[in-house]
């Protein structure tokens, strides 16, 4: 239990998926400008990527451990990935349209969140067992989560100060996402 | 229905070819991945016994032996000049701060480290890749005894102290405990010095528990009584009785004697019927890999099982008499030590609490 | 359209990584030294490059409604592909670049391109677009990279710089610095591009 306990602070904090492993950031600046598209980008792409982290994980222990196939790996993640995500649209096209319309062009993305494929290959990675898997996915999306709520908090404000014209909308975006980043890393050692 | 028919055709077509054409790849860049990672190892391993002119795995159903108990160690090699072993090379696995830490260590015949390498690491670049970046790391293994485990300090100066590098706890500590755990296995399959786990008295009873096995409760006895003892014994510090349900089966008795390096507490079971149940030697300084004997020889406190407590015990390099038990060779004063504990225990137990 | 104007394009106009801002993990992640940054690069052009070949020269049979699985199918095979020469004849490469090697696969920029590009223009025109993006893309990551090196490590290409007493800013290397100096980077370039658009007008 300790140990599960230990992945998700990992995951949401210290190694935030975000601020210190680089992924999730195309997602992460697009959506991040409004707080209640980030909340459904957020929503999405916890349970695409602890769904497909779950299949992933079986598929890789039943089939390519076993045929020795681990090389299909990434084209076999890619594609349940993409087919989760085709799913995921379609559930959320039929159960509410403003959050479709909301999220726009960027459901689709989720496919390419590197976060979703990251945190799969990541966990086969690291040897984790079933239960370690999920805590892992869902710590890493509440951490993409995270970084996308203060971000969208952080941007609302930033709309309204005074930035030099080259640095406006993604430039001051990135620096401000460096500060968030050094503070993050105050975390590094709390575990 | 056609459309979809199509389509799942088309996606199985590109799937199959796309199958078949990283089948061919991997069959053409796996073996060459194999062997440069074989390559690496046996690199490493010479690398570190630079007298070896010749460097083979162990045996395989040894090595499945020792990696379905010890969870660190991937393989073992030998490494041998003019035919001889000097000394044996493993490579662990250990978790670090950015993932898993590959490390070769070496270790010569006579217990010391010949030295580490960190293969393979994802710790931070620029902190935690000092583990491999500052040499000072790993050349503060070089040399260390293998008696104890190693320990990571800020200004390593101890026989088991390795060099912790500040602002790279974690992964120094990654490191270490994949060397530790190469040690483990080293002291345990390969010397006749297996590593002696902390043994805990699941009951709850402590050192007392362990001498008595049978005992269900230690009550401690009638304190004017432990007074009388203490004035005319200098080496008792505590009694307890060992009971089964209500009856009394003996003793257990808490004994401090001088060894060669200072004190020595041990505990004595004494069972009514004369003989000693078990002792424990629950506290020591005595030297390192010599004294130390006295716990991590299994054979000493062994030999006090079971030992007529009538007139006393004696040391014997080879106890075959019932008064008789262990004197280890190298440890002459550690063993008195204890002895005279022991006795003194007994004396008690004979003069103050047998019938 | 013109030869040129497709790889200026590529490279200024619409860089991937300045303008239109995709595939910005792996630039972040990996532009840690300056080698580190071409390998990826080199990586990038090459799966893009084949990928945009391919999905044009198939784009005849590839059904419109399965397009996107078909180009995932495409490009995660060529990543594959690349995965494996790198374990197998550029070991340090490999390990120095880790996970994203198999991220290449989700770098919005390769099938942004299948999209936008390969899948409704000629063979040779393709090929040209892969290689004009993935210059631009490696040009930003050097570039990056270098810069990140110099300041981080006192290095650059593995060449140390600078003499053994200065302290480089350890920061630059690690994740806050990529973000901020990506952040100037980019604002600089935006300047430059809108100064030299300026005066051709």
């Amino acid at each position: 239990m300790g140990n599960i306990f230990i992945i998700l602070v990992s995951t949401i904090f210290i190694n935030n998926y975000v601020f210190a492993r680089f992924l999730g950031i195309c997602p992460f600046l697009g959506v991040s400008s409004k707080m209640d598209t980030a909340t459904g980008m957020g929503v999405a792409v916890t349970f695409v990527t602890t769904l497909a982290s779950v299949v992933t994980f079986i598929i890789q222990k039943y089939i390519l451990d076993i045929f020795e196939i681990q090389y299909l790996q990434t084209i076999v993640f890619i594609l349940v990935i993409a087919s989760l995500v085709q799913f995921v649209e379609m559930a959320i096209k039929k159960m509410s349209p403003t959050l479709y319309n909301a999220l726009g062009v960027y459901l689709p993305l989720i496919t390419t969140n590197c976060i979703v494929l990251g945190v799969a290959i990541l966990n086969i990675q690291e040897g984790y067992n079933l239960i370690e898997t999920i805590a892992s996915s869902v710590g890493a999306s509440l951490g993409f989560f995270l970084a996308l709520v203060l971000m969208a908090g952080l941007r609302e404000k930033l709309e309204l100060a005074d930035i030099p014209e080259a640095l406006k909308g993604f430039p001051i975006t990135l620096i401000a996402t460096g500060l968030m980043s050094i503070a993050f890393a105050g975390f590094a050692g709390l575990v | 229905m056609n459309q979809t028919v199509k389509f799942v055709v088309v996606l199985l077509v590109f799937g199959a070819v796309s199958g078949g054409v990283l089948a061919f790849s991997n069959n053409m860049t796996a073996p060459i991945i194999a062997e440069r990672a074989y390559e690496e190892g046996i690199k490493a391993y010479k690398d570190l016994f630079t007298d070896a002119d010749e460097v083979l795995p162990i045996d395989e159903e040894k090595l499945a032996e020792i990696k379905s108990e010890n969870t660190f160690v991937q393989e073992v090699f030998e490494a041998r000049k003019d035919g001889e072993i000097i000394g044996y090379a493993f490579k662990a696995k250990s978790s670090g701060y950015g993932g898993d830490i590959i490390t070769v260590a070496a270790f010569n015949l006579d217990g010391t480290v010949q030295g580490i390498k960190v293969l393979q690491n994802s710790e931070t670049p620029g902190l935690g890749t000092k583990i491999v970046d500052e040499p000072s790391y790993a050349s503060s293994f070089v040399g260390k005894s293998l008696t104890d485990e190693l320990v990571l300090s800020p200004s390593p100066s101890g026989d088991n102290e390795v060099q912790l590098i500040s602002g790279a706890t974690i992964s120094s500590n990654g490191v270490l405990v994949g060397v530790n755990g190469a040690r483990k296995a080293y002291l345990n399959y390969f010397t006749d010095t297996p590593v002696v786990e902390e043994e805990e008295d699941d009951r709850g009873f402590g050192p007392n528990g362990l001498v008595f096995k049978e005992a269900d409760e230690f009550v401690a006895i009638d304190a004017a009584k432990l007074e009388e003892i203490k004035a005319n014994n200098r080496f008792v510090q505590e009694i307890y009785e060992a009971k089964q349900g209500e009856e009394t089966k003996g003793y257990s008795c808490w004994t401090v004697s001088g060894g060669y390096g200072g004190e020595i507490k041990t505990v004595t079971g004494i069972s009514l019927d004369g003989t000693i149940t078990e002792i424990r030697v629950i506290e020591n300084v005595e030297t390192p890999g010599l004294g130390t004997k006295i716990v991590n020889d299994p054979a000493f406190q062994e030999s006090f099982v079971g030992k007529k407590v009538a007139n006393g015990l004696v040391l014997s390099p080879s106890p075959v008499e019932d008064n008789e038990v262990l004197l280890l060779s190298g440890a002459t004063v550690s063993s008195e030590g204890v002895l005279y504990g022991v006795n003194g225990a007994i004396d008690a137990y004979l003069n103050y609490l047998s019938e | 359209m013109k030869t040129s104007n497709i790889l200026k394009n590529g490279l200024i106009n619409e860089n991937a990584i300045f303008v239109q801002l995709i595939g910005m993990c792996s630039v972040l992640a990996v532009s840690t030294t300056a080698i580190n940054s071409i390998a990826m690069g080199i990586s990038v052009i090459a799966v893009l490059t084949c990928s945009n070949i391919f999905i044009s020269l198939l784009r005849k049979v590839i059904p419109d409604e399965i397009r996107i699985p078909v180009f995932v199918i495409i490009i995660a095979t060529f990543v594959t592909i690349v995965d494996m020469f790198l374990n197998a004849y550029a070991p340090d490469i490999y390990s120095a670049l880790g996970i994203f090697i198999p991220l290449i696969v989700v770098n919005c920029l390769i099938l942004a391109r299948a999209e936008a590009f390969a899948y409704t223009n000629g063979v040779v025109a393709s090929a040209i677009d892969g290689i004009g993006m993935g210059l631009g893309y490696t040009f930003a990551i050097t570039i990056l990279g270098i810069v990140r090196e110099i300041l981080g490590s006192g290095s650059v290409f593995g060449i140390s710089l600078f003499p053994e007493s200065f302290q480089p800013a350890g920061i630059f290397v690690a994740a806050p610095g990529a973000f901020i100096l990506l952040g100037i980077l980019i604002g600089i370039f935006r300047t430059i591009l809108k100064k030299t658009q300026a005066a051709t007008n």
